[in-house]
């Protein structure tokens, strides 16, 4: 999930205090959000105390993916960076199949499933943004990702149709 | 709106059921795998029971003549939209033109044999009696009572919504259940189970049973080793349900399923517990199965397993269906 | 209202099974089949629909099925309320109409009657004086939408079911299966012997009401023609 910062200051402990006495009724075993400048991950432990795990600053905390600059000699295309739209367990290939989706410089076409991102029973597809290449392959399959996570990228020949991410 | 353009006999419209109506004849057909036509519905937002397309026989061959949504559950049958690959148990877009082909079932892990096509709000059809499906003998629900054929035209009783994306992971990973290898299901013993040698108890439970090629939806004749009565059964007429284990005089049991007669008067050495026939509605022609013996207590606990499983899938998928928001 | 119950119902204890989860069955003591334990099931039924758990009380030959909404947890609540509802029930006398049915027997629509009268000894004039005779009660629906399964039948014309069933015998197809006889109400397989054909329409899925008969009905065959 993500929050939206205020631009007053805001007593931190007190709010993550505030926070973690709101988790403890509920069944969320994870929570993760994301401010400019700050990341703060709350997991539930093994013994059921929710834990702040990690604090720390994050030089770009946006939610919204900027497009690549456009060049003006088409040589070069920028890699497009595929993000997590939520937390989740990152799968490379589909469950009930062995192949991966797809692989370090496959083509892949506008809306074509990348991966998947399992969150207890449902899996969402993570479609390609744009038309172009798939290039480095950042996660591992199995992987807890975060959200706003890159998972992999795509390398595109036409920087300025690379749509805004959600 | 979709044109069926090639399309194998006995491929129906089926919902979760026509129920209420034994006592005219009529048994209550519906879909041979209830869990994967649910769950196809639920990933489109669907009331569960909403009336999708069964299919076992393939290929299949459809076109889109509007945009839609569709979701696909039960079989992965390769299926392809204007030649690209689909994830399967997900939910697609179509837009006006497209083709959807559904091949041959994957040879896979869980090695399913039907699929579900499900649309938006439902496959419009009338109500027949309460329900959707169709009644072959008689004539009547689904489309004008019968099969699919080449030129039908299915519409969604909702307008398609840009639906969020969606994938399930199907309830075999969830629920797996297997004996020895092989895909099993549990039972409950019949009235003739005790009417019946020890050996042929054995047999019913040691025992891997072939489903024939004589096996489609009104009931799977197995084949293995041969049950027998300690001594000759006559019987009356008597109500029978789907997964109901009948041995007809030459031993081989025949397991009735969704399209059976709702009576008979053949012996019934078992029943398979309703929440294990979604199990038995996908396993192939010519594979195996073995019966586990199971009691009122743990059959119902599995039924519950499989309500539970559902409503969370549903609730889980409206979650992401709300956070993107259908208009 | 005095009970009614044969010496032969009280030898034997009615015998309760389950059919899955699904639904329960519920046996009559046996053996045989008649009408006054038929109108025992039928007055069990009409209690056992009543049940929460009942979703429907389908009678069948001289035996009942419960088919659940929910399986209830406590079966053996469920049995004992059966039981005690077989020893303190009252036959339920049904009255239903009499619908006629007019048949040609013989012919194209009764393409076993040879095989009936080669089993039985009998002419086809006796077959058809013999199976037209009586009034036949509708014990319960099954087998197929409209499907009525009857009693009465004299027993001088039964004949065993066939070795092999014909695929696809017309709606309307008047056979003999055992010591029973029945009429098609759609086409579709039998291992029945057809001795004659009617026209009626049996089941109209249409109606509130969609089978033309219910236990309780009689039906009596006529004797339209009879094609030797």
């Amino acid at each position: 999930m993500s929050g939206s910062a205020t631009s007053r200051k805001v007593d931190l402990l007190a709010w993550m205090r505030a926070l973690e006495a709101s988790l403890r009724g509920t069944d969320i075993a994870l929570l993760q959000v994301q401010l400019p400048g700050l990341h703060l991950h709350l997991q539930r432990d093994t013994v059921g105390e929710t834990v702040a795990k990690a604090l720390q600053p994050q030089a770009t905390a946006t939610t919204a993916v900027q497009a690549p600059p456009a060049r003006s000699a088409p040589s070069q295309p920028e890699p497009y960076p595929v993000r997590a739209g939520s937390v989740g367990v990152l799968r490379l290939g589909h469950p009930l199949h062995a192949q991966p989706l797809v692989h370090t410089g496959q083509a892949v076409a506008l809306g074509q499933a990348l991966a998947l991102l399992q969150i207890g029973a449902v899996m969402l597809p993570i479609l390609a943004p744009c038309a172009g290449r798939v290039g480095r392959v950042l996660v591992q399959d199995g992987q807890l990702v975060g959200y706003g996570s890159v998972l992999l990228e795509i390398k595109t020949d036409r920087p300025q149709e690379a749509p805004d991410a959600d | 709106m979709i044109e069926v353009l090639r399309t194998g006999a006995l491929n129906t419209i089926q919902d979760l059921g026509r129920h209420g109506c034994l006592g005219w004849g009529v048994g209550t057909a519906g879909a041979m795998d209830d869990v994967a036509l649910a769950a196809g519905n639920a990933l489109l937002g669907n009331a569960l029971d909403a009336a999708a397309l069964e299919v076992q026989v393939f290929p299949l061959r459809l076109r889109f003549l509007a945009d839609s949504d569709f979701a696909l559950t039960g079989a992965d049958a390769q299926a392809q939209l204007d030649g690209l690959p689909l994830l399967p148990w997900a939910t697609h877009s179509a837009r006006a033109g497209q083709t959807l082909v559904l091949g041959l079932p994957q040879v896979d892990a869980l090695h399913r044999s039907r699929a579900y096509l499900c649309l938006p709000g439902g496959v419009d059809v009338p109500r027949v009696l309460n329900s959707r499906s169709t009644q072959m003998r008689g004539a009547f629900g689904g489309l004008d009572g019968r099969a699919l054929h080449a030129g039908d035209k299915l519409r969604p009783a909702q307008a398609a919504c840009g639906a969020t994306p969606l994938a399930l992971l199907p309830p075999e990973l969830a629920m797996p259940l297997r004996c020895e290898g092989s895909p099993a299901v549990r039972v409950l013993p019949a009235a003739e189970y005790a009417r019946y040698t020890p050996a042929s108890h054995d047999a019913l439970w040691q025992g891997e049973w072939r489903i024939t090629p004589q096996s489609d939806r009104y009931g799977y004749r197995l084949t293995g080793q041969a049950l027998q009565p300690l001594a000759p059964l006559e019987m009356r007429s008597h109500g029978i349900v789907p997964g109901v284990i009948q041995v007809p005089p030459d031993g081989q049991p025949i397991v009735q399923m969704r399209d059976a007669q709702p009576t008979g008067g053949y012996p019934k050495i078992g029943a398979v517990i309703e929440a294990d026939l979604w199990r038995l509605g996908q396993i192939p022609i010519g594979s195996c199965i073995r019966f586990i013996e199971t009691r009122w207590d743990e059959a119902l606990d599995a039924h519950a397993q499989v309500q539970d499983w559902l409503a969370d899938v549903a609730r889980q998928l409206q979650l992401q269906q709300g956070r993107r928001g259908c208009a | 209202m005095t009970q009614v119950r044969h010496a032969s119902m009280l030898d034997t204890a009615p015998v309760f099974s389950l059919l899955g989860t699904t639904a329960a069955l519920f046996e009559a003591p046996g053996p045989g089949m008649d009408l006054p334990r038929q109108q025992l099931i039928w007055a069990l039924a009409k209690r056992a629909r009543t049940w929460p758990e009942v979703q429907e009380a389908v009678p069948g030959m001289n035996n009942l099925m419960l088919a659940f909404k929910r399986p209830p947890r406590d079966i053996a609540g469920l049995r004992e309320r059966l039981q005690e509802a077989w020893t303190t029930t009252s036959p339920m006398t049904l009255e239903g109409r009499v619908v006629e049915l007019p048949v040609v027997y013989g012919g194209e629509g009764g393409p076993h009657m040879a095989d009936v009268m080669a089993h039985t000894g009998l002419g086809v004039d006796d077959v058809v004086a013999l199976h037209s005779a009586p009034l036949y009660p509708v014990y319960a629906l099954g087998s197929h939408p409209g499907y009525c399964y009857l009693g009465g039948m004299d027993s001088r014309i039964a004949t065993p079911r066939r070795q092999a069933p014909v695929l696809r015998i017309p709606g309307g197809s008047v056979s003999i299966g055992g010591f029973q006889t029945g009429v098609s109400a759609s086409p579709g397989p039998s291992g029945w012997n057809t001795i004659g054909s009617t026209q009626m329409c049996f089941f109209d899925p249409a109606q509130a009401v969609p089978a033309l008969l219910q236990p309780g009905d009689s039906i009596r065959f006529r004797v339209k023609k009879v094609i030797r």
